[in-house]
């Protein structure tokens, strides 16, 4: 059994998910350039956006759009498929084509405190625009009698000295030209800034000077620029952390900066580039400059890169907009929020979850949601906080499936058996015939094979219900036991998944690989000429039982197709987990998606997969339709009432062929009421989860108590009846003793009624 | 006009304010009650309007 993760340790659950994590082109600015947003904005045409992003983010624009040596070159993941984006041509084009320029101004009171900047290079002058916009009283010192530093050997004065007054214009800094400063007691400041550029003055700081925060060993002052080697645009980003290191010191006191605004150069993303398609380099066309056209044409070739392996290959992600780190968060914090009258999606968030693990199958990072998930709704169950409405159709099918639907024989004339066939609770729901032809075909070959019909118990483990599924574990394991330890004959890749984790001791093989060994069973019917299998994802783990479905499938004549999400990569079909309950337009969502994959007609082996997808109207075979040569002529799966009644003749008619044991009807005491009910109706019962059974039982206690009413327009009784958690109404027409009915419905939430002796307990 | 009737009391419902219980909250709203016995009547549209929202809201909570 895999090991439950620990309540105290759920939090750092994705701490290594690398979703929003920085991409290579921003880790190899100086300044951490956020390329994404910048991107976005440019392919949308939207340059003065662009523009005023990047004013956000390079203080000058102007000047960096001409300095910049594009060091993201190296680094663009692009350049492995075809060549790197030309994030240099696209700033000089938001800085020609944007309609704004001015920098933004924020209308803040002066500010009491007075800040010195040492040097007037690019450095100081990025620290004195940011402080100086957020009104501090800045002032610059600068030895020579020019400002822009190194500037000055690097760009044509025409280019930088109007970009510098443009983007000071709504700072509150002063210079003071033709001023050296000797010693820091010289001047009077409140925090102040050394950026006096390579060989100025360190003021004998530079020594213990943090490269990260910039703080020196003397309280209120920073250093940065080139007097720690920086390259010009390098400047910019110094200066950056500069003001923020400054204004943290300046409100809190602590010399430390702020850690998410230091530079980040080291790259976290792992980049899957097997599935983007080429697409060549935009050539500029005009004077060496791109037209708005081929900008943004060159800004759609930008990967922008993020890791999204886990919403790539499954919905959830995408339809709460959320991401395994903040879905983590979100969890921890809803096991503290029992009275919080806050909106949260904590815990449908975890019950839309199919629990397949695919996620952690594409995670670079291995991160297992599924498994995240799955033990997060045994802690919202044990702490009570956990819909039961989300799993109870679900286990009460279980429990219908391991009461009245049960059985256990050892094949006739045997007390022990070397085979036991395990079809689960779906096989025969969907169709009996899958149970009894294979259970013949079995004692034709391995004539001591035993039978357990029976659900294995993964309902009330998605579910939560821990003593359920002990209960049930503990009564599978008795009934194997019993037989003499059989090897398990699994149809159902879910079952065999079950056992395997939670009664390893049983030996398993999967019918398929039987039937592909033993060779089809000479009653096959032909196959799809053309189809692919779609592979449950609880098979995800089991090679062979997919290699022994698509052996069986070629031999009965099928071409087959992968599909992309196949084999270790296959997809849930939906139904794993439960989440059409918590979660039915994410369920919706998911079925259509599957169903979509391909236009090729499925095959697959799990009765689930099979009839989610033929409600749907997606060709489809289960993999036995073929094996046995059932045809497949019906229009649908069969409705949720018609699975049990399917059950129970599998049951019967096995019992009585084989063991020439007669069944006791257990429906029997409901049929002395006549109920037609007409399709449309069993259509909306399937919908809403309702049984045939609960429409009697509700007719039938309120005709015998006398509580019902009567619509005199429709001529149509309505009556009600909560049965365990869910209130079911049930109107109706009746005629002599025949009743039809005319509409169901249902809720989660209780009436609080005065009545008594009718509300069933 | 034609009315919903307690086929029991054979009487009209009339409006009449009822509390629901769901996962530990209650909440009240005005639905069609017998005046007599108190059974009441919640209509497939108010479950579909309001009834869900509320069930949707507290199981987020």
């Amino acid at each position: 059994m895999s090991e439950t993760i620990a309540r105290n340790e759920a939090e750092y659950f994705a701490k290594d998910c690398i979703y929003g994590a920085k991409p290579a082109c921003t880790c190899s600015c100086p300044f951490n350039f956020d390329v994404p947003k910048f991107i976005d904005y440019i392919q949308k045409g939207k340059f003065t956006l662009a523009y005023r992003h990047f004013q956000d983010q390079s203080v000058f624009p102007g000047i960096v759009s001409n300095l910049c040596s594009e060091p993201c070159r190296e680094n663009c993941v692009r350049k492995d498929v075809d060549s790197v984006i030309s994030l240099s041509m696209l700033e000089k084009a938001c800085v020609e084509f944007t309609e704004k320029t001015e920098p933004k101004r924020f209308n803040l009171p002066a500010r009491n405190k007075k800040i010195a900047i040492i040097g007037a290079g690019l450095c100081g002058l990025t620290c004195a625009q940011r402080l100086g916009a957020k009104s501090y009283d800045v002032t610059v010192y600068e030895k020579t009698d020019r400002i822009g530093g190194r500037l000055w050997g690097l760009l044509d004065p025409e280019i930088f000295l109007p970009e510098i007054e443009l983007q000071l214009q709504n700072a509150r800094v002063s210079f003071e030209l033709n001023t050296e400063i000797n010693s820091l007691d010289d001047i009077t400041f409140d925090a102040a800034f050394i950026a006096t550029g390579m060989a100025g003055d360190d003021f004998l700081l530079s020594e213990g000077t943090d490269s990260k925060s910039l703080s020196t060993a003397r309280p209120g002052v920073f250093l940065g620029g080139s007097l720690l080697n920086t390259a010009p645009i390098g400047d910019i980003g110094q200066g950056i952390i500069a003001y923020h290191s400054i204004e943290k010191y300046l409100k809190v006191g602590g010399m430390g900066g702020i850690p998410e605004t230091f530079i980040i150069d080291e790259c976290r993303l792992e980049m899957d580039l097997s599935r983007v398609e080429t697409a060549d380099q935009i050539r500029p066309s005009h004077e060496g400059r791109f037209t708005r056209e081929e900008a943004v044409q060159e800004a759609k070739r930008c990967l922008e890169c993020n890791c999204t392996a886990c919403s790539d290959c499954c919905e959830i992600f995408d339809h709460f907009k959320n991401w395994p780190c903040a879905m983590v968060r979100d969890a921890v914090a809803s096991l503290h929020t029992k009275t919080s009258i806050k909106e949260q999606n904590a815990t449908r968030t975890m019950n839309s979850c199919n629990l397949c693990g695919l996620c952690k199958e594409m995670c670079p990072k291995d991160i297992d949601m599924g498994k995240f998930f799955h033990d997060f709704r045994y802690f919202k169950s044990e702490d009570k906080m956990l819909p039961p409405a989300f799993h109870d159709f679900f286990i009460r099918d279980m429990h219908f499936s391991n009461n009245e639907a049960f059985f256990a024989q050892t094949a006739p004339g045997y007390q022990t058996a070397s085979h036991v066939f395990f079809p689960g609770c779906q096989l025969g729901a969907s169709d009996p015939r899958y149970v009894e032809k294979t259970y013949d075909w079995l004692l034709e070959n391995i004539s001591d094979t035993a039978i357990i019909q029976g659900c294995c118990g993964a309902p009330a483990d998605w579910g939560a219900d821990r003593a359920l599924h002990e209960e049930t574990i503990d009564m599978l394991r008795n009934e194997w036991d019993k037989m003499g330890k059989p090897k398990v004959i699994f149809a159902c890749p879910t079952c065999k998944h079950q056992f395997e984790e939670f009664i390893p001791e049983a030996e398993g093989v999967s019918l398929y690989r039987i039937l592909d060994e033993k060779g089809l069973t000479g009653n096959h019917r032909n196959s799809y000429e053309e189809a692919c299998v779609f592979d449950p994802c609880s098979s995800r783990y089991d090679s062979t039982m997919q290699e022994s479905v698509r052996n069986l499938a070629a031999k009965a004549g099928s071409r087959l197709t992968e599909l992309f999400y196949s084999r270790e990569k296959a997809q849930c079909c939906g139904w794993g987990g439960h989440t059409e309950e918590a979660n039915p337009s994410l369920f919706k969502k998911v079925v259509n998606n599957r169903i979509s994959s391909s236009q090729l007609p499925y095959i697959t082996y799990c009765t689930n997969c099979k009839d989610t997808f033929l409600e749907k109207g997606k060709e489809c075979m289960h993999i036995l339709d073929i094996v046995h040569g059932l045809d497949n002529d019906r229009s649908g799966p069969p409705t949720l009432s018609q699975k049990r009644k399917n059950r129970l003749t599998v049951k019967r008619d096995l019992l009585k062929r084989i063991w020439g044991i007669e069944m006791k009807d257990t429906e029997e005491a409901d049929e002395t009421v006549s109920i037609y009910i007409p399709e449309n109706v069993q259509q909306k019962m399937d919908i809403l989860k309702i049984l045939e059974e609960d429409v009697v039982k509700t007719i039938k206690t309120s005709e015998t108590s006398g509580y019902r009413l009567y619509d005199q327009e429709t001529d149509t009784y309505i009556v009600h009846l909560r049965i365990g958690i869910i209130t079911y109404w049930v109107m109706y027409k009746k005629t002599g003793e025949m009743i039809k009915i005319a509409n169901v419905y249902s809720h989660r939430m209780e009436i609080v009624e005065t009545l008594d002796d009718w509300t069933d307990k | 006009m034609k009315e919903i009737i307690c086929d029991k009391c054979k009487i009209p419902l009339k409006k009449a304010k009822v509390s629901f219980r769901y996962l530990g909250f209650e909440v009240h709203a005005d639905v069609l009650k017998c005046p007599s016995c108190g059974q009441v009547f919640v209509s497939e549209e108010m479950v579909r309007e309001k009834v869900r929202k509320v069930e949707m809201s507290v199981e987020d909570k």
